[in-house]
């Protein structure tokens, strides 16, 4: 908003707050604030002159949304269309404050079918994003359980939290609020309670969104300021580094694995985005690729289940192999000039992807972010220099 | 059927019931609501779209079609003047019954 004569204000809207942003509206306008628009958290206003209006926020079922004559009843009868929140399914109407409005409820019983509908529609949508998350967990879990081990917790934890949270939230006190309504009762809700809560459920988000983006950038500028040269090894992993045991004892500083602690991915961080192509022209240094661990025990780990991924010749426990990974076995096609085994994606020309070959006991594992025929040219190259 | 349904009308139904005896939009139901029950009854906006939309899908009213004024008008159907005139009969009767005792 850069025009000057409106005003922004942070608040909650939910719907269970309905009574005191009502009262808060009618106050604004006293001060010559009157409301124009509603965003997530924030309030518009247009400063105008000051008036006395009373307000009211009708909460919509899909009846009244869809129907033009639900608003042309109520604009008939005095009271103006101020918004219509589509996000939380609300519509504010603003009317005089001189006693001759009808009040837009004159049956209670009516009144609360709607907020029990609402109920219902919020109790519906909590099940479902609760079964959402959970049947997330289990898909991981059986199709992928690579992903599950190696990505971070926090970062699932803040995933769960913004979306489940906030809908169980919403239920509890709507609910609360109907029974407020139908006792007739004053504030059995503690309103600056319940808002305190929510104000700390949006502040550990945000403080959790922070914590993973400075996160990331620690990562991005250790992947900036180490040369991917010095730090790729020639190769990841032999084969008996592959099948074999891993145990801490490999964890050496010198074997070209980068390391660095996460946050957000505890087991490990980011492994480079682009095979090491230099930009000469060359095309041929291929030496790996560039993983950034919190151990190198870690990285190895991470290898090794991308390897059991693509090159699915090895019993992983509970593993299937994702469909969604579009992984092909190049091995006996035309494409593979001298390795005995190749995996890489199907569309390795045309866009991003993952390049596994192995040749004797040494296993390449590319992750190229560009050109698919470049990375297999300067392999092959390598090959015939060595 | 229909009593069984609606049980008894509450007193705005009743009302409004008897200004659809004549097409209407709903702001001149509202009007017509106050005019007749010489404002002792009076409908507000969200209370009348339910009660419409009630009354709609029990068959009572119906939806006239479409003419050149874009607001929906509404008249009683059969059933709904068999709805109204039961009711006005039990009306009626407990007033009789009343009057007899205390006339």
């Amino acid at each position: 908003m850069t025009n000057k004569n409106y005003v922004k204000k942070f608040r909650f809207l939910s719907i269970w707050q309905i009574e005191e942003n009502e009262a808060w509206f009618t106050a604004m306008s006293a001060q010559g604030l009157h409301l124009q628009k509603l965003g997530n958290l924030f309030a518009v206003f247009h400063q105008g002159d000051p008036a006395d209006y009373q307000y009211s926020i009708e909460p919509l079922l899909n009846q009244e949304a869809e129907d033009q004559n639900w608003l042309e009843l109520f604009s008939d009868a005095g009271w103006e269309a101020i918004v219509t929140d589509k996000k939380r399914n609300l519509q504010v109407f603003r009317a005089p404050n001189n006693g001759n409005i009808a009040k837009i409820h004159t049956d209670d019983q009516l009144y609360f079918d709607i907020l029990q509908q609402r109920k219902i529609d919020l109790l519906r949508t909590m099940i479902l994003i609760i079964l959402a998350v959970i049947l997330y967990m289990c898909f991981i879990l059986y199709r992928n359980p690579i992903t599950m081990v190696f990505s971070g917790l926090p970062y699932t934890l803040l995933i769960i939290t913004f979306i489940s949270g906030g809908s169980i939230l919403e239920f509890y006190y709507f609910s609360k609020y109907i029974k407020r309504k139908q006792t007739n009762k004053p504030l059995p809700v503690n309103y600056k309670q319940a808002v305190l809560i929510q104000k700390s459920l949006f502040v550990m988000v945000l403080f959790l969104i922070l914590l993973f983006f400075l996160d990331a950038g620690k990562m991005r500028t250790h992947q900036n300021t180490t040369n991917p040269i010095e730090m790729a090894p020639e190769y990841i992993l032999s084969i008996e580094d592959i099948y074999g045991n891993i145990t801490e004892d490999n964890d050496s500083e010198d074997n070209g694995f980068s390391t660095i602690s996460s946050f957000s991915y505890p087991a490990w961080t980011k492994y480079s985005q682009s095979a090491v192509i230099n930009n000469t022209g060359d095309r041929n240094i291929v030496k790996g690729d560039v993983f950034l661990a919190s151990s190198t025990t870690h990285a190895k780990l991470m290898v090794r289940a991308f390897l059991h991924h693509y090159m699915h010749n090895y019993p992983y426990p509970n593993h299937h192999l994702p469909r969604f990974y579009s992984m092909v076995d190049y091995t006996k096609k035309p494409e593979n000039k001298g390795f005995d085994q190749l995996f890489m994606d199907k569309d390795y020309l045309i866009r991003s992807g993952i390049i596994i070959a192995r040749k004797d006991n040494y296993v390449y594992h590319i992750f190229f972010s560009r050109d698919g025929q470049l990375v297999l040219d300067a392999l092959y190259k390598q090959m015939t220099d060595n | 059927m229909a009593r069984e349904q609606l049980q008894n009308l509450t007193e705005p139904m009743y009302y409004i019931l008897l200004t659809l005896t004549t097409p209407k939009h709903g702001y001149a139901i509202m009007q017509e609501v106050e005019k007749i029950s010489h404002g002792d009854v009076v409908v507000g906006p969200g209370t009348l779209y339910r009660l419409l939309a009630r009354f709609v899908k029990k068959r009572i009213i119906k939806q006239l079609k479409d003419d050149d004024d874009r607001r929906k008008s509404y008249i009683l159907t059969d059933k709904g003047y068999e709805v109204l005139r039961t009711e006005y009969r039990r009306l009626k009767k407990l007033a009789e019954n009343g009057a007899e005792i205390l006339d």
